[in-house]
């Protein structure tokens, strides 16, 4: 028992940065130093679609902000020859400013508006993307997109590069949204959810609020984006599609929207299981979205706390048997 | 534009406005009466125009037969999805919409695993062959009959929910269940009713529109979107706001399709959906929730 008690999330978190930051010097498989990286931005997405859900309100845009942030940092580089280091902020500010025109807009009204709005955004974005061909490049997209620049003589290019960069990326993000849900505006977003009437009679702008929640979110998303294209040297409309949007929400629903945990842990389930399942012979991958939906419905509807819900379900279950035997021990004393 | 364009584009638009109601006021129901979110509601469409598929160009049956049977399925399997899934959600707009999205996720693999990736062809049935003229534009027959069931449909469904009895309950369940339980409606029954409807309604809008284009395992994605699209834009249980909005949307994307292209006609729409929702946040006919 004082063992456990000695174990706190803060530790966890340390051991888990510990070895993610040795990965690469562990191991020098490219593919799963690949894999890692795309689940860190897959993971700084989905914690800024909990951190709208703290609002209570959901988003099904986040790939489209995802896009912004690309498109905007990518234009910038190659046409404008900027620094790419800039332009990977200004992707984050190119994000949050289109979400807060958006935010404006649709976060006045409650919830199903917001959510179907968004599902309208992320279409409008792919189609605008796909038609102003002379400027996004049309279906085909935008190719041979530069690495990032070098800085104080590091150049960046490496597969293992980039794996610092999203880890960089993944850590700021997640120690922003962990101070942002531990302060004072973290309880006025939860405010909001719990009972919004009652919160904008204490002082709460309920707009303002859930706007700035939603600008923080497509602010790291934006970034993400723009690390993305860095890391594919390439990006079309077909990368940032309302499936894929779909896919953010799925993987923070099954990992847990309640706890901070649950992105990061959904992701990770999420994503290793198709790299585990391509391992069998003659796999057919159209069957992974058959067993992600499914994975979706049994969650929902059996554990809608997501599987960190299911699991600190499990442990207080097995504290409460375990002082239930105390208890008993000490009356048989 | 000539005339000839003009009558066609009119056509067109009545079609795709017709389509889109009849896809919409099953969501708009179900949405009224469960406040549940389902946004696999186009899939139903696509099964469908699968079912027709199935039944009318792969085994021979008449288009008739084969339509009342798909249409049979898909609103079985609406009632089957409302009493095992979504029953636990009911008045619960979020859950229910991630469920959906794991139904849809499902539908549309399980469609591609089965009948793979490619637009399956369904031939036009015999009676609805041909072409008429109209000052010089050629309009096939089969269009103007989609049109006509389409706008029986929508009338016959305009009439049930405003004068018949079980419409009445729909309507007082939709408008707060608990009383309307307290007066012995079945709020369990309303709801699969509604839900059978939804379905039935957007099965046999992908039966109509099989024959006219391709069926394939993705051709929900697009009008199941733009359903969404029509029930924000005439605002969320208005009967009459989505039939005002299908009909705006439709000949947004008919007439503008002609000299703008369809996808930035598909903006467009986009476009008037988030100016109309600056100045009417809750839709064109929509009112505040209580």
């Amino acid at each position: 028992m004082l063992k456990n008690r000695r174990l706190t999330p803060n530790m966890v978190l340390l051991v888990i940065a510990i070895l993610l930051i040795l990965f690469p010097m562990l191991s020098g498989n490219k593919y799963y130093l690949r894999t890692i990286t795309t689940l860190a931005i897959a993971i700084v997405l989905t914690s800024g679609f909990r951190l709208i859900a703290l609002t209570g309100q959901l988003s099904i845009a986040q790939a489209a902000f995802m896009g912004v942030g690309a498109y905007c940092s990518t234009l910038l580089i190659m046409n404008l020859g900027w620094n790419s280091w800039i332009c990977f902020f200004l992707a984050g500010f190119a994000a949050a400013l289109t979400a807060g025109i958006v935010g404006f807009i649709t976060l006045r009204i409650k919830e199903i508006y917001f959510a179907i709005a968004t599902l309208a955004l992320n279409e409008l974005f792919r189609l605008i993307w796909v038609e102003w061909d002379t400027l996004f490049g049309g279906p085909a997209g935008i190719v041979n997109i530069p690495s990032p620049d070098p800085i104080l003589g590091i150049h960046f290019g490496s597969v293992v590069s980039f794996y610092y960069i999203a880890v960089l990326l993944l850590f700021s993000a997640t120690a922003m949204m962990l101070r942002i849900e531990r302060s004072r505006i973290g309880l006025i977003f939860s405010s909001i959810r719990e009972f919004d009437t009652l919160a904008a009679s204490l002082g709460v702008n309920l707009i303002w609020e859930k706007v700035k929640a939603f600008m923080i979110a497509c602010f790291f998303a934006g970034m993400a984006g723009a690390l993305y294209a860095h890391l594919q040297h390439f990006i079309s409309p077909v990368d940032f599609t309302l499936m894929d949007s779909v896919m953010f929400l799925l993987y923070g629903v099954i990992g847990g929207l309640e706890s901070v945990w649950g992105p990061a842990v959904g992701c990770t389930v999420m994503i290793f299981i198709p790299v585990g399942l391509r391992l069998i012979p003659n796999y057919n991958p159209v069957i992974e979205p058959i067993i992600f939906g499914g994975i979706l419905i049994l969650v929902m509807r059996f554990c809608p706390g997501g599987l960190v819900g299911l699991f600190q379900k499990l442990v207080s279950d097995l504290k409460k048997t375990e002082s239930q035997k105390g208890e008993q021990e000490h009356a048989a004393a | 534009m000539t005339l000839q364009m003009f009558v066609q584009s009119l056509i067109n638009s009545i079609l795709s406005g017709g389509v889109l109601i009849l896809i919409a006021m099953g969501l708009t129901i179900i949405l009224g009466i469960m406040k549940v979110v389902n946004f696999a509601h186009g899939e139903f469409y696509m099964l469908g125009g699968f079912g027709i598929w199935w039944f009318f160009a792969e085994h021979g049956l008449n288009f008739v037969l084969a339509l009342i049977l798909s249409v049979t399925l898909v609103g079985i399997l609406g009632v089957a999805i409302e009493r095992g899934l979504f029953k636990p959600f009911r008045e619960n707009a979020f859950p229910s919409l991630i469920i959906s999205c794991g139904i849809l996720l499902v539908f549309r693999a399980a469609t591609q695993l089965s009948f793979g990736l490619v637009d399956h062809a369904v031939p036009t049935p015999e009676a609805f062959k041909g072409m008429i003229q109209v000052s010089g534009a050629f309009l096939s027959k089969e269009r103007l009959i989609v049109i006509c069931i389409t706008l029986a449909l929508i009338i016959g469904l305009y009439v049930f929910i405003k004068f018949t009895k079980a419409g009445l309950a729909m309507r007082a369940v939709s408008d707060n269940p608990a009383a309307a339980s307290l007066q012995g409606m079945s709020v369990d029954r309303i709801s699969s009713l509604a839900f059978f409807i939804g379905s039935v309604l957007a099965a046999t809008a992908g039966c109509l529109t099989g024959p006219i284009f391709y069926v394939s395992p993705t051709m929900g994605a697009e009008p199941g979107l733009m359903a969404f699209v029509v029930i924000v834009l005439g605002g969320i249980g208005s009967i009459t706001g989505t039939v005002i909005a299908g009909l705006i949307i439709g000949f947004i994307e008919g007439f503008g399709a002609i000299p703008f292209g369809t996808n930035y006609a598909t903006v467009m729409v986009y476009v008037v959906l988030l100016i109309t929702l600056i100045f009417k946040p809750m839709g064109l006919l929509g009112h505040a929730e209580k």
